[in-house]
């Protein structure tokens, strides 16, 4: 493999997905924990779409929601003066999209086994709801967090289907690592879909160790 | 285990006193502190790696173009670059999804299709300019067989085989005409159920050459080295491979230069190589 920029590409649209996923993710997580009504559960059912879905259908859901002739993609290119679609920027949209339900479902699960009667406590001192979040709540599902962030992580790093749709495959702009492995089969350039996937592979098993080791729970 | 102790802490004195709230406290900031360090030192280290070693790949131009062209281009694209100086980027796919990438915004600077009505359509839809578009040459199919497969006397023998691979007519040119060759050998119906459905000809081309289908209908540019039974041009409509500088491209002069490469005599010889028929 002679040009690394998909790497690259792959590792920082991939960094900069997980920190908006974790940060919405854990935000929704939190709201989703805290609300106590039968609607939430259809609300995480929607934030689940994106594990469910075949990747290329929610690639087209963001396309349509996205393209230039859309509203957002319109309000988009308005403000910024350039496409979101086709872009960096719309890989960093669909990593994030891909990632978030991962972020999102352990938070929420982790939240919920957090014990009432510890924030109740909390509260009873005089704490206020913001400060219970972020000194009871949040410390207490750490574990489930970090994990869901990890692999919201490592989905964002393989995402292929809703990125080749949205970003597009242009070599040195949009051409992720898990795109230029597709490109490269089609080109039957086999030494560099081999290294790809190679290089792919060994990310996603430091990845998982990393999530075991560190967030799972130790007895 | 500290969260253990905390847990039990917690439950005993569930409305405790002052200094037992400033305990708990400091442990949790302490344990959340920690794995903040922890996830924080991770991402910056990410981080620093993708930013570090940015963009040393740009192209000065981006040319979108059917997957049939891929080898030839290649060629064309050094000859640019020798002519010019310019590096060119391709995007290779199947002339329909081109088509739609290009109508949703796609930042292509020359388009290049197998179908000539595709290259108007975006013309009408404002994203080419009409003067540069181009139909300079002509492709033909080929049938290639599998390693283990021997390749037939002729194109009427095509129903003997059990898996036929083309590509999809419903958005690549080349899969328009292989179903066009098959319908006028009146094989259509009788194949029909054994059609395996490529993304794009070069992709076609390379299921063939993995042996997961037996015979295949593809472009005779993807296989000109290899063995292969040209199709007479007469069973199918021509497929007009066809250019268009895009409206974004119009400004950029590196797609000037790729596009002058390609009609240079010495791009027309080798388009002729890769057996595209050339016009004069």
């Amino acid at each position: 493999m002679n040009d690394w920029f998909p790497l690259w590409l792959s590792l920082r649209v991939s960094v900069i997905a997980t920190a908006c996923a974790g940060v919405l993710g854990v935000a929704l997580a939190y709201l989703l924990a805290k609300w106590r009504s039968r609607w939430a559960a259809v609300v995480e059912a929607i934030f689940t779409l994106p594990i469910v879905l075949p990747p290329t259908v929610l690639g087209y859901y963001l396309l349509t929601l996205l393209g230039t002739r859309s509203v957002l993609g319109g309000a988009w290119q308005s403000t910024f003066g350039s496409p979101l679609v086709f872009t960096e920027s719309g890989a960093v949209v669909a990593a994030t999209v891909s990632a978030l339900p991962f972020v999102i479902r352990a938070a929420r699960a982790a939240m919920s086994n957090v014990d009432a009667r510890v924030e109740e406590s909390a509260r009873v001192m005089g704490l206020s709801e913001w400060k219970v979040a972020r000194v009871v709540t949040l410390p207490l599902a750490a574990r489930g967090i970090g994990a869901g962030v990890a692999l919201g992580f490592a989905r964002a790093l393989g995402d292929f289907g809703a990125t080749v749709m949205v970003a597009g495959n242009i070599p040195g702009q949009t051409q992720t690592l898990p795109v230029a492995v597709y490109d490269a089969v089609q080109a039957g350039d086999d030494a560099t879909a081999r290294t790809g996937s190679l290089v792919l592979g060994a990310i996603a098993v430091v990845v998982l160790v990393f999530v075991t080791q560190v967030f799972a729970r130790r007895r | 285990m500290a969260q253990l102790v905390e847990h039990h802490l917690a439950k005993v004195r569930v409305a405790g006193s002052n200094p037992v709230v400033r305990s708990i406290r400091v442990v949790l900031r302490a344990t959340l502190s920690r794995r903040l360090a922890l996830v924080s030192a991770s991402i910056a280290v990410a981080a620093t790696l993708a930013a570090g070693c940015g963009n040393e790949t740009r192209y000065d131009a981006v040319v979108a173009a059917a997957s049939d062209t891929r080898d030839a281009f290649a060629e064309i694209a050094t000859l640019a670059a020798n002519q010019s100086d310019v590096r060119i980027g391709f995007v290779f796919g199947s002339s329909g999804m081109l088509r739609e990438q290009l109508l949703a915004g796609a930042p292509y600077d020359v388009y290049v299709s197998a179908n000539s009505a595709f290259v108007d359509e975006v013309v009408a839809a404002g994203f080419g300019d009409a003067s540069t578009r181009d139909g300079f040459a002509v492709g033909r199919l080929a049938i290639i067989s599998a390693v283990d497969d021997p390749l037939p006397g002729n194109a009427s023998q095509l129903a003997d085989y059990s898996r036929i691979v083309i590509a999809n007519p419903a958005h690549a040119p080349y899969g328009v005409a292989a179903r066009e060759v098959l319908q006028t050998l009146g094989l259509f119906g009788d194949v029909e159920d054994r059609l395996v459905l490529a993304d794009n000809v070069a992709d076609a081309v390379r299921i063939v050459q993995a042996g997961e289908a037996d015979i295949g209908i593809v472009a005779l540019s993807l296989v000109v080295n290899e063995p292969h039974l040209v199709v007479d041009e007469a069973l199918h409509q021509p497929i007009q491979q066809t250019l268009v500088i895009t409206t974004r491209g119009s400004s950029n002069a590196a797609a000037r230069a790729f596009v002058d490469a390609l009609q240079s005599t010495e791009g027309r010889v080798i388009l002729q190589r890769y057996g595209f028929t050339v016009m004069s």
